[in-house]
């Protein structure tokens, strides 16, 4: 097993002066991998979330090193044999609450709430407002944070609130658990093939900007997770926080880049993908989503040559879908084209929607041409990476497809 | 294939969406002005959304009258949004409109292709109405409020004339506030305008720092705006008192 993570501060967060939320780590090792991320809220009443969610994912690292033994202890792992098995509060049945592993979870996320609870007042008493904070928040909120300070009872969370996820490996079984938004995926290879998925429940009160916190009054219930011991592992489990997925998207095209980042690290080693990493976040930010960016992840190192090729060939498998939705597309626009007629005998409306039409072939046919160009830089991708591993080797010929537009591809029917 | 294959990263989107009575009542004048500021305002939201690094702004527009209909069967950017001229006649079928609207702003069948919100900002909603719905209203509208995209959604209402049902709308806005009355053409075609592309600028925008709502921060600046321009009235302006109506719409 073997590990990688990174985060950067967000575009917007560069330009406001605030700093980076974002906090991420990930290690491995034979007994215990690891990789966890969080995110603390953008907000200006969370003006230490980014102490909030340093603090956290310290505290999680070890309240699962520490839960990871105590299971070991144990005379039957509450895990063993168990298949793949999800849970969220809302559609949670009988039998997964009144489960022992559900009780070890529920035992493991309250003693993380409150050792968080624990941190962050102790931050709170022994530091003062800084420079930056004094010129920066809104004086109600710096009020509010000074009042708590003078009131023993008084609690900080909504200050430091922040976002969670964790996945955790052993040799024998596998667990990740969420509270607030960002996404976890899967890559499973099975019979040769990629999956892509994100095992964990989502949580639909985690919408746009609006997510569930580590600071909310019943923070215990909003956690979501899953796990599985039967001997099944996934290839790789990527975290991203909500910076990634405001930038790619939650379905192909976050795989497509986590299956990028995989192949990085089969090409040129890890050292040299995490550099890659790292100067790639902060460009994604500024392109894209303008927030905080952090990766997590944990993968399956003994047959990279082998996951590197399968992740080259679900590429190739998304290019040649979106071909094929193209294609269809191309179809409906031609028939609707053709419906028309004589252009001179259309009414204003019409005429219009064939303008439309006709520029949405357009449209069509330059998707096309970016498609062909993918797949052709996939292939050489392949070829590159065979002769760097096998420099005698002959490489096999792969059959050349000239179809690079999508009047080629009309012109062959 | 590089980490950083900048054609793979989506341009992040808003949809604006323009709902507008087209029921008998708005026959002449009001629906020529509600044409022509659209069509005169589409335009600058393609250059908001042009030179906007952090969204790409795409319109859809619903008419409602007996029947409900989309111009288009998707949204459309707004710099290629060739608006259609609509024609007013009819009841006004605004529980439909909610009803439609809902389903559009969905994954399946709908305009959103997302159900978490990843890569999209919340939409923006104008509601342009001068009279009250003839259909029900309550049970579209509880329909749509069931909705996250609705409920996340900056929403302004533009009430044209006195006769316009000004609860409905707020109703469907959720404030008085983001109910704007207008009395004139003239009027009509200015807060068209200056809704749309405080909308479009605001709604387009990253998260702001501040603690403060798109819908709040759209709704203090149309106030604003709108205190500048004779004929429009806002919650915080409303009309003198003792006027019975100031309605121009000859």
């Amino acid at each position: 097993m073997n590990s990688i993570y990174s985060y950067c501060k967000g575009e917007s967060h560069i330009l406001s002066e605030k700093p980076c939320q974002d906090y991420a780590y990930a290690a491995s090792s034979d007994t215990l991998s690891m990789a966890i991320v969080s995110d603390g809220h953008g907000g200006e009443r969370y003006f230490r979330s980014d102490h909030g969610s340093h603090l956290l994912v310290d505290i999680t690292k070890e309240s699962v090193r520490s839960f990871v033994e105590t299971i070991a202890e144990q005379k039957e792992c509450i895990f063993e044999e168990q298949p793949f098995t999800q849970y969220i509060k809302k559609t949670a049945t009988d039998s997964q609450v009144n489960s022992k592993a559900h009780k070890m979870l529920m035992w493991l996320f309250s003693s993380i709430i409150s050792q968080w609870n624990v941190a962050i007042a102790k931050h709170a008493i022994e530091n003062d407002l800084t420079e930056w904070e004094l010129t920066h928040v809104e004086e109600k909120y710096r009020d509010e944070f000074l009042n708590k300070r003078n009131d023993p009872e008084a609690t900080f969370e909504k200050t430091y609130g922040c976002t969670l996820m964790a996945y955790v490996q052993t040799p024998t079984y596998w667990f990740a658990f969420q509270i607030g938004d960002g996404k976890l995926v899967r890559m499973n290879i099975i019979n040769e093939v990629l999956h892509c998925d994100q095992p964990v429940p989502w949580d639909s009160r985690c919408f746009l900007n609006k997510t569930t916190s580590i600071c909310d009054s019943n923070a215990l219930e909003e956690f979501r997770y899953c796990y599985q011991g039967d001997g099944i592992f996934p290839t790789a489990i990527f975290l991203g926080s909500d910076g990634l997925d405001d930038s790619y998207g939650d379905g192909e095209q976050l795989y497509n880049f986590y299956a990028n980042l995989f192949k990085q690290i089969a090409k040129s080693g890890k050292e040299e993908a995490y550099n890659v990493l790292k100067r790639s976040l902060p460009k994604i930010s500024k392109i894209a989503s303008k927030d905080d960016m952090s990766v997590a992840c944990v993968y399956d190192d003994s047959n990279l040559e082998h996951d590197f090729h399968t992740m080259c060939n679900y590429q190739r498998d998304l290019l040649q879908k979106e071909r094929e939705k193209l294609l269809d597309v191309n179809s409906i626009l031609g028939q609707k084209i053709d419906s028309y007629g004589s252009e001179s005998t259309l009414d204003e409306s019409a005429k219009i929607n064939l303008l439309y039409a006709r520029k949405d072939q357009e449209k069509v046919d330059k998707k096309w041409e970016k498609v062909y160009k993918k797949l052709k830089e996939l292939d050489k991708e392949e070829d590159r990476f065979d002769k760097k591993l096998h420099p005698q080797k002959i490489t096999k010929q792969v059959k050349k497809d000239k179809t690079k537009t999508l009047s080629d591809i009309l012109k062959k029917k | 294939m590089g980490l950083l294959d900048n054609e793979s990263i989506p341009r992040r989107k808003m949809i604006l969406f323009f709902v507008i009575d087209t029921s008998g009542s708005m026959v002449g004048s009001k629906i020529g002005s509600v044409n022509d500021a659209i069509e005169n305002v589409l335009p600058m939201i393609g250059e908001i959304s042009d030179e906007n690094p952090d969204a790409e702004i795409n319109v859809a527009a619903l008419e409602f009258s007996t029947e409900t209909r989309w111009l288009y069967d998707e949204p459309k950017g707004a710099k290629d949004f060739i608006w259609q001229k609509v024609e007013a006649d009819g009841l006004t079928s605004l529980g439909e409109a909610c009803e439609e609207l809902n389903k559009k702003l969905s994954r399946s069948g709908g305009f959103m292709p997302t159900s978490s919100g990843s890569g999209y900002f919340a939409p923006a909603i104008i509601l342009l109405s001068d009279g009250g719905p003839t259909d029900n209203f309550e049970g579209g509208l509880k329909v749509l409020q069931g909705n996250s995209w609705y409920k996340s959604a900056i929403k302004i209402a533009i009430a044209i004339g006195d006769d316009a049902d000004k609860d409905v709308l707020k109703q469907f806005t959720g404030s008085s506030e983001a109910v704007i009355t207008v009395h004139n053409i003239d009027a009509l075609k200015k807060m068209i305008r200056i809704i749309a592309i405080t909308s479009s600028q605001i709604g387009s925008k990253s998260t702001s720092a501040t603690d403060a709502t798109k819908q709040e921060q759209v709704i203090d600046k149309v106030n604003e705006a709108a205190a500048d321009v004779a004929g429009a009235e806002t919650a915080a302006a409303p009309a003198p008192a003792g006027t019975d109506s100031y309605d121009e719409w000859d």
